[in-house]
């Protein structure tokens, strides 16, 4: 590569850099304006929802229960009801935007909802279970 | 093309997307995004035999009038255990309207703790 070749390509390199950084920044603002829930504060107010035994499941038990447990038993015994409430809470905060709720227990593994491609936000921990074991979840936000 | 007229080419972009860049970050600064006041509003709901209740708000009059906001309108819902929902708007709801929603854990009746629901739409 000669000279002149030289001095065309540095020139080129140079302009792609000053244009991916201008792009870079207004993607970031623009972005910005995304109202999806934020995927670690979802998950956590899940994992600490408490309600009676009766709520969401057949049992005619009272006691409180952590909703883990219930999505633990759930996979264990098919009774939908936890999924479905669930289900119901990331229907409402994600208001439109397409989710993945992924429950891992005793080796076997439930996605609930349709979320599809490269999420935007996601998270997952692992939750001690009242019973013992241990449930793990994840969640994944799309755009 | 020499080296001259190369990083003359050169500065002259980069003279342009500064200007670009200046005049992004300008608007930016002068206009935010209009929901970032709501990162600061204080909201607590409760459910008390299947109907939701706002307990507590920041002044809602107050905080319209200290961030330029002509209304605004507050729901809290939750989901699965109430069909009912509580809504209250203060001021007018005709411009532009911005929405945030955000989830929090309330109490309900039981020593329950369910997740709620709280959308807020702004008019400016």
């Amino acid at each position: 590569m000669n000279k002149r070749g030289m001095t065309a390509f540095v020139d080129a390199v140079v302009f792609m850099l000053v244009i991916m950084l201008a792009v870079s920044v207004t993607v970031h603002y623009t972005d910005g304006a995304r109202e999806a829930e934020d995927a670690s504060a979802l998950l956590d107010d899940l994992a600490s929802v408490e309600v009676r035994l009766s709520d969401l499941t057949v049992l005619d038990d009272d006691s409180l229960a952590y909703l883990p447990d219930l999505l633990a038993y759930a996979m264990e015994t098919g009774d939908t009801t936890p999924i479905d409430y669930a289900k119901d809470v990331l229907d409402v905060s994600c208001s439109g935007h397409a989710y993945v709720l992924t429950l891992r227990y005793m080796g076997e593994e439930m996605r609930i909802g349709d979320g599809d491609g490269t999420p935007a936000r996601g998270t997952s921990m692992e939750v001690t279970l009242s019973t013992g074991g241990s449930l793990s979840m994840g969640l994944d936000l799309f755009s | 093309m020499g080296f001259m007229e190369a990083m003359l080419s050169m500065m002259a972009v980069v003279l342009v997307l500064m200007a670009y860049l200046g005049s992004v970050a300008s608007t930016i600064t002068v206009t935010g995004d209009p929901v970032d006041p709501l990162e600061d509003l204080s909201l607590e709901a409760s459910m008390v035999e299947g109907m939701v209740i706002l307990e507590s708000s920041d002044d809602l009059p107050g905080f319209i009038a200290r961030n330029g906001y002509s209304g605004i309108c507050v729901t809290v819902s939750v989901p699965f255990f109430s069909s009912d929902y509580y809504e209250v708007i203060v001021g007018s709801m005709e411009g532009d309207l911005h929405t945030r929603s955000w989830t929090g854990l309330i109490p309900a009746d039981g020593g329950r703790s369910i997740v709620a629901v709280y959308g807020v739409t702004v008019c400016r």
